[in-house]
């Protein structure tokens, strides 16, 4: 087996699971295994989970029927970018004005939505806290 | 509103009442936040009083002038609260033995580290300090959050349509303490609000009189005689409640 490399810085993983609530936990995880790789802090880890389940929740409103939610993870050293997305099943945009846009505006370093090709999408990243002391 | 409590001079009497409508406006967000975290097995209303906590500091802290909208900013001060109370607390989840002794460890290098680096520490400087490996980290990590195991489908009752908005659900918070709550969350709701606000402090986010008397705005002295004042009518009230009728399924 090949020694673990040293900086993540480029690497990309992608999990694709069923548009389906009972998944979202699956791209946490993921999120957070990746995220500890990038060495963000865990209160980072922590606001990025919470971050991927808005962002999903968000997204799945909007997936067809037997649609799947694609989840593409961008890691670098002290950040990392999240693309979310799902083959939707209307024209429609994420809800805006609830708790969960909220929540992720507030949690993530930068949001953005995204429509390409029938496919909505919202890319988060988290980037690693500064010290505040 | 919030330009205006702003504007008012530090002992001007509009301004706890404004405080007041301020957190009434905007506990829905709190409740939504520590729905978040209702699978760790804490009670749903110590999380919400927890989050009222980071609530009444974002209101306090916030500054309306930097253009940011109020519950942009209060989110992570009231995550922050929330977090701090599983930080303190500790976990009280189940969790196998070996991970549970690793947790308490973890913990407490958790604290050790947030306050040497000034900062959250990252799991490989956890993993350095307690002579783990990173895997194990990431481990306990989630060992210790029943919040990762909680299928976001359990905020739909079994049989019934997944909810519009499937975050906006219901989640219910351990059907044997319920009626407990309920008898005195209605006891509690009828104390006049200095002394609700202040025995919530006091002994639901275990504040020291101190603690509160800032917070609050008033004297420690003052506190303290609140404290004994809303226990007393608390007393008096449970006495004297009658308890709930019982549902039939209990």
């Amino acid at each position: 087996m090949n020694q673990p490399t040293e900086r993540p810085d480029g690497d990309v993983v992608e999990v694709r699971v069923p548009a389906d609530v009972a998944y979202v936990s699956t791209l946490r995880l993921t999120a957070a295994a990746l995220a500890a790789r990038c060495d963000l802090t865990v209160d980072d880890i922590e606001d990025l989970r919470l971050a991927v389940d808005e962002a999903s929740a968000l997204l799945l409103p909007h997936a067809g029927t037997g649609a799947t939610l694609d989840a593409r993870f961008e890691l670098a050293r002290g950040n990392l970018q999240v693309h979310a997305s799902v083959l939707a099943s209307d024209t429609g945009e994420p809800d805006r004005h609830g708790f969960a846009w909220t929540v992720l505006g507030a949690l993530a370093s930068s949001v953005e939505v995204s429509r390409d090709d029938g496919r909505l999408g919202i890319t988060l990243s988290k980037r690693r806290e500064a010290a505040t002391q | 509103m919030l330009a205006e409590l702003h504007s008012l001079p530090e002992d001007s009497p509009r301004r706890k009442p404004l405080r007041d409508e301020l957190v009434e406006t905007h506990m829905p967000l709190v409740v939504y936040l520590a729905r978040r975290f209702s699978g760790r097995n804490e009670p749903m209303n110590d999380l919400v009083q927890v989050g009222a906590i980071g609530l009444l500091k974002a209101i306090d802290r916030f500054d309306p002038s930097r253009g940011l909208e109020f519950s942009t900013y209060a989110t992570p001060t009231i995550l922050g609260e929330i977090k701090r109370h599983f930080r303190d607390t500790g976990w009280l989840i189940h969790v196998p033995r070996r991970a549970q002794e690793l947790q308490t460890t973890l913990n407490a290098a958790r604290a050790d580290l947030s306050q040497e680096l000034g900062r959250a520490p990252t799991v490989a400087e956890l993993a350095a300090r307690i002579e783990v490996d990173e895997e194990a980290v990431v481990e306990a990590l989630d060992a210790a959050r029943a919040y990762s195991g909680v299928p976001l489908d359990v905020l739909a009752a079994p049989g019934e349509s997944v909810p519009e908005h499937p975050m906006l659900g219901v989640i219910d918070e351990g059907f044997e303490q319920v009626e407990q709550r309920a008898l005195l969350r209605d006891v509690i709701t009828k104390l006049p609000e200095a002394e609700r606000e202040i025995l919530l402090l006091r002994f639901v986010a275990n504040k020291t009189q101190t603690e509160i008397a800032a917070i609050v705005g008033v004297s420690q002295m003052q506190v303290s005689r609140l404290v004994a004042r809303g226990l007393k009518r608390l007393r008096a009230n449970l006495g004297a409640e009658e308890p709930p009728p019982k549902t039939p399924t209990g």
